[in-house]
């Protein structure tokens, strides 16, 4: 969760992060990103929960999610799956990355959460996405609290706040924001 | 006629609000607190000495005044919800105490909707400092108090409690605890707006760092024995801190002018004024004796190659309530169209 007032950039995950935003990383994200890591260390994202049930976090049959790709080793599959192809490998990758990534994601979350796997993602792990659209505000809650306060009161002539009006009138600037 | 102000100070929040009898009401506290364990005992003795505290679960805070002097007698610091005039970013209690501190001197509306104006700092000239977030959160806040909210740049809220005489033109310093901020009104249109991070808070923690003492201490010094015109003017005890202010609030009141100049050039391509217009000082860092005397000497310096003609310097009216003042003018003309406020 951002912990600043001002943004934090993650600049090796291509992210950032508002103050009291919440987001979740993978175990890969949040092993290998020296950013996040960083401002962890600093104070300025706060880490709320380490969740040993996230999903896509823990070993599955047949797949290591939590280790970082090997390039070279992908490389080579393309070029085994397609040994005539003339296309740019490396220019290739770089475009289907996002959509690699979007569709490993997908996949991931299909999956059934596991218990008593090894874990380190930082996740949350319950309630609803508050971000919502970009009018979102988050709302400020006093349940709870009780006061006792009483506040110093003075009173003052509205003469002058009358006056002020009534220049604004004359200006023609009277009813106006 | 409804509707209220709220300027929303680091220092202070001060409300504003006009009563049936066509008087203004002005209700402040100070933005401080301070934190202490919620037992009965502690809980007794504060409603026996009438101080002024928040109950929240098993946390307990002293606000307003009383935290400065419980501070100084237990020799803390006291925690303050808003820092370099924006929501404090280290503080995660602010917002609610903050919340439950403009629900007590504002009120819930009085009538859903009610026009609220409340005040923004300007942007700092010399930071990088974002006041987006401040402003949602402080208009989310008073929504949820049943307002309409309506930001305002503190400056300029300055100008409309102090300037109808010449037409709501002038330029206005507020010097806060967090922030100098600066506003160029001509004839109520903002020419420019801006603020300089570091000012009144500034002054004690160097002053502090001076001569080895607390900032708590030194801002007691500076708001009940400081005469910037004379550092020998009160107890010996204290003169070496009152030698220090003096010296911050030179380097403070130079790097304002500097500031204006800087910015008036950045602008001076939109705003063409055709004449002399009034510097307004305001407040609560500008309360020390001697402060409008030590400002015009500060100015004469610059005077030669200040680029804005201005007619005179004086102090607001009331420096501690001008911005709330000028906020509640600027909220009654919003609703005027709506009710027809003028008598």
């Amino acid at each position: 969760m951002g912990n600043s007032a001002e943004r934090i950039p993650v600049k090796d995950l291509g992210d950032v992060i508002y103050y009291k935003q919440v987001k979740e990383y993978t175990d890969v994200e949040f092993e290998t990103s020296k950013d996040l890591n960083r401002e962890i260390k600093v104070g300025r994202i706060v880490v709320l929960e380490k969740n040993a049930a996230f999903r896509g976090s823990d070993v599955v049959p047949g797949h290591t999610v939590n280790k970082p790709v090997d390039m070279t080793e992908l490389k080579a599959a393309i070029r085994e799956a397609m040994p005539n192809s003339s296309i740019d490998i490396k220019g290739a990758i770089k475009e289907l990355a996002p959509l690699i990534a979007d569709i490993l994601r997908q996949e991931l979350a299909k999956m059934p959460m596991q218990q008593g796997g090894y874990v380190s993602a930082a996740s949350v792990s319950s309630g609803p996405v508050q971000f919502k659209d970009v009018s979102y505000v988050p709302t400020v809650s006093t349940e709870g609290m009780v006061s006792s306060i009483e506040a110093k009161e003075t009173e003052t002539s509205g003469d002058a706040a009358q006056n002020a009006l009534s220049v604004l009138k004359n200006m023609g600037k009277y009813g106006k924001d | 006629m409804c509707a209220c102000a709220i300027d929303i100070g680091t220092g202070f929040l001060v409300s504003a609000r006009q009563d049936s009898n066509n008087q203004i009401i002005t209700k402040s506290i100070r933005d401080a607190f301070l934190s202490m364990e919620n037992e009965a005992s502690v809980r007794n003795m504060l409603g026996m000495s009438k101080i002024n505290f928040i109950e929240a679960g098993e946390d307990l805070f002293i606000v307003g005044d009383s935290a400065v002097v419980m501070s100084n007698i237990f020799k803390k610091e006291t925690r303050r919800p808003l820092s370099k005039g924006v929501l404090s970013p280290g503080e995660p209690e602010a917002e609610k105490i903050l919340m439950v501190l403009i629900e007590n001197i504002l009120g819930r509306a009085r009538v859903q909707g009610e026009v609220c104006y409340y005040s923004v700092p300007g942007s700092p000239a010399d930071r990088s400092l974002d006041v987006t977030y401040h402003q949602a959160m402080f208009g989310k806040m008073l929504e949820n108090l049943g307002y309409h909210p309506v930001s305002m740049n503190e400056s300029s809220a300055i100008v409309y409690s102090n300037c109808a005489a010449e037409q709501f033109s002038a330029i206005a310093i507020s010097m806060g605890c967090g922030m100098a901020n600066v506003a160029l009104l001509y004839q109520t249109m903002v020419g420019m707006a801006f603020s300089v991070v570091n000012s009144g808070d500034w002054l004690d923690e160097m002053a502090a760092k001076a001569t080895g003492n607390s900032p708590g201490r030194v801002q007691a010094i500076k708001e009940k024995y400081l005469n910037l015109l004379d550092a020998s003017d009160g107890d010996v005890k204290t003169f070496r801190e009152r030698e220090a202010l003096i010296v911050y609030y030179k380097s403070l009141i130079l790097r304002v002018l500097d500031s204006i100049k800087s910015e008036f050039e950045k602008h001076k391509g939109n705003i063409s004024l055709p004449n002399a217009i009034p510097l307004i000082l305001s407040g609560g860092t500008s309360l020390p004796k001697g402060f409008q005397t030590l400002f015009e000497a500060g100015f004469n310096t610059v005077k030669e190659k200040f680029p804005i003609a201005i007619s005179e310097i004086r102090m607001a009216k009331s420096p501690l309530t001008a911005v709330a003042e000028g906020l509640l003018v600027a909220a009654l003309n919003h609703d005027a169209t709506a009710t027809g406020a003028l008598k």
